[in-house]
C-alpha cells in the first residue's frame, strides 16, 4: 500500500531533561537512543518532513530547551510554513530565549504542570519546577503565543482538576489538556501508584465536562480518558504510522514515542542517504501495522476498526508480548483480563526517571 | 462576532501545495478550506466589515450578493465557534 500523508512531525530532539517525572512516557530504555543527531541533520529532516506534507511540528523530548539549536530548528520549520509547537516543562526558564524563539516564528507553547501547585511538581517531577513553569506560561502569553496547559492526571492529582482549570484560566491558556496517564515507560513501572479509582476518575471527568461547557468559546478543555477504564481502546496516534511521524534524538523514525519498546521491530534512522520520506514509505517496521491487513480477530471483522485502528500496539506488546494482538484495553479482546490484572497492581515506591 | 473579523492570532492560513488548497493551522489541528472559503478568510484582516467582505466578493465573482452574504456569515460563525476568527 502507499504510505499515508503525515500531517505532524513529532521531533523528540533530546532525551535530556531536568525533571524526573514518575509518569514520563519516554521508554525506560531511553538511554539506548540518547545519542543526538546534529543541527544539520534536524534541518534536513525538517525539509524532508515538509516535502512529505507535514504542517505541524512538535519540538519535544526530553526537554527541548536543553538543545541550544532549538531556535535554528524553529526558524527553519517556520520558514517551511510549518506551525511550530514547543512542548516544554518550562525548565530552565529564560525570558530572552523565549523572545528569540517567538521572533523566529514559534506559534504555540505547551507547558506541562504536575498539578495545581508547587507541591505537585516536587512530588511527581522530583524537581522544584513551579516558578519556571509559571514564568514560561506567562511569558508565552505576554509574547502573544498560543498557550496550552497540559497536566497528566493520575491517582495522585485527580482531585486537583478544579484547581488546575482555575490555574489555566488565570494564565490565559487557549487550551487545557487534562490527559489521563498512559501506562507506558516510567508510568508503566509506576502503575500501582498511578492508576486511579474509577470513582475518582468519574468525579474528575464531571469537573472537566462542566469546565468545558462553561469555557466554550474562551478555552478548549480536553479530557483524555484513560483506556484502562474504557470499553474500547483509544485510537492510538490516529493509527500506526498514519498521521504522525516521530523522530527520536538519534534520528530513528518511529510511529509513536513508545514504539521502540516493541523489540520485535527494527526501526530505521533517517540519514543523508536514506531520507525521512524513504523511511516513511519503505520501512517494514512502519508498514507493519498500517491499514487493517495485520489485524487479528476480533478486530478484523469489527465495525470499530476504522475508529480505533485496533488500539495501541505498544500496549499489546507490553502486556501480552505480542504487538499484533488486539489491544487488551478493548473489552472484546480475548486478553482483556490482562488489563484488569494490571489495573489492580499494588502501589510501590515511585521510580523516578533518571534516578534509577 | 467582531464587526471587523480577523484570523485568530493562534491560527495561520497557508497554502497546501500537496492538496492544492488553503488550510488553517492552529494548535494541534488543521482545517482544509475550499477555494471560496479561503477567499473569505483572506479578507478577514481586521480592517474590513462583513459587508465590505461581501461587497468585495460580489464584485470579484459576480454572484448574487444575498447568497454571498449568507455563505460568508455561515462560514464566519463556524470559524468563530472554533475560535479561528476573532
Amino acid at each position: 500500500m502507499t504510505a499515508p500523508r503525515p500531517y505532524t512531525l513529532v521531533a523528540e530532539i533530546t532525551y535530556r531533561c531536568p525533571l524526573h517525572c514518575v509518569y514520563c512516557s519516554n521508554p525506560t530504555s531511553y538511554r539506548d537512543h540518547a545519542r543526538e543527531i546534529d543541527t544539520a541533520d534536524w534541518l534536513r529532516i525538517l525539509d524532508e518532513a515538509a516535502d512529505l506534507g507535514v504542517v505541524q511540528a512538535h519540538f519535544t523530548g526530553g526537554e527541548p530547551l536543553a538543545r541550544s539549536d532549538l531556535e535554528a530548528l524553529v526558524e527553519r520549520a517556520h520558514a517551511l510554513g510549518i506551525y511550530t509547537n514547543l512542548v516544554t516543562s518550562g525548565v530552565p526558564f529564560d525570558r530572552a530565549r523565549l523572545e528569540a524563539l517567538a521572533a523566529r516564528g514559534l506559534d504555540h507553547v505547551q507547558v506541562s504542570f504536575q498539578g495545581a501547585g508547587a507541591e505537585a511538581s516536587r512530588a511527581f517531577a522530583g524537581f522544584d519546577a513551579w516558578d519556571d513553569k509559571l514564568a514560561m506560561a506567562r511569558g508565552a502569553r505576554e509574547l502573544d503565543l498560543a498557550l496550552t496547559v497540559n497536566v497528566v492526571l493520575h491517582r495522585g492529582n485527580l482531585d486537583q482538576v478544579a484547581d488546575v482549570v482555575a490555574l489555566a484560566e488565570r494564565l490565559g491558556a487557549d487550551r487545557l489538556e487534562l490527559a489521563n496517564v498512559q501506562l507506558h515507560g516510567f508510568a508503566y513501572e509506576n502503575r500501582g501508584a498511578l492508576v486511579p479509582t474509577r470513582e475518582a476518575l468519574e468525579r474528575a471527568r464531571e469537573v472537566a465536562v462542566a469546565a468545558k461547557e462553561r469555557l466554550r468559546g474562551k478555552m478548549d478543555v480536553l479530557f483524555v480518558k484513560p483506556d484502562w477504564f474504557s470499553e474500547h481502546p483509544r485510537a492510538c496516534m490516529d493509527g500506526w504510522a498514519r498521521r504522525f511521524v516521530q523522530v527520536l534524538p538519534d534520528g530513528t523514525v518511529v510511529p509513536c514515542h513508545a514504539a521502540t519498546t516493541i523489540r520485535s521491530l527494527a526501526f530505521e534512522r533517517a540519514t543523508p542517504e536514506r531520507t525521512l520520506g524513504d523511511v516513511w514509505e519503505r520501512s517494514p517496521a512502519l508498514a507493519a501495522f498500517r491499514g487493517d491487513a495485520w489485524m487479528p480477530e476480533p478486530c478484523r471483522s469489527c465495525d470499530r476498526k476504522a475508529l480505533d485502528f485496533g488500539g495501541c500496539r505498544c500496549q499489546a506488546f507490553a502486556l501480552l508480548g505480542d504487538a499484533s494482538r488486539t489491544d487488551p484495553a478493548c473489552r472484546l479482546s480475548p486478553d482483556h483480563d490482562a488489563i484488569v490484572r494490571a489495573r489492580a497492581s499494588e502501589p510501590k515506591r515511585f521510580l523516578y526517571r533518571g534516578r534509577a | 462576532m467582531n464587526a471587523r473579523p480577523k484570523l485568530a492570532r493562534r491560527a495561520r492560513l497557508r497554502w497546501d501545495e500537496r492538496d492544492q488548497r488553503h488550510m488553517i493551522v492552529y494548535p494541534e489541528r488543521g482545517l482544509a478550506l475550499n477555494a471560496s472559503a479561503a477567499e473569505v478568510v483572506k479578507l478577514c484582516d481586521g480592517t474590513r466589515s462583513i459587508d465590505d467582505i461581501v461587497a468585495a466578493l460580489a464584485s470579484a465573482t459576480g454572484e448574487p450578493r444575498e447568497r454571498i452574504d449568507r455563505d460568508v456569515r455561515e462560514l464566519l460563525a463556524r470559524l468563530e465557534e472554533k475560535r479561528l476568527v476573532e
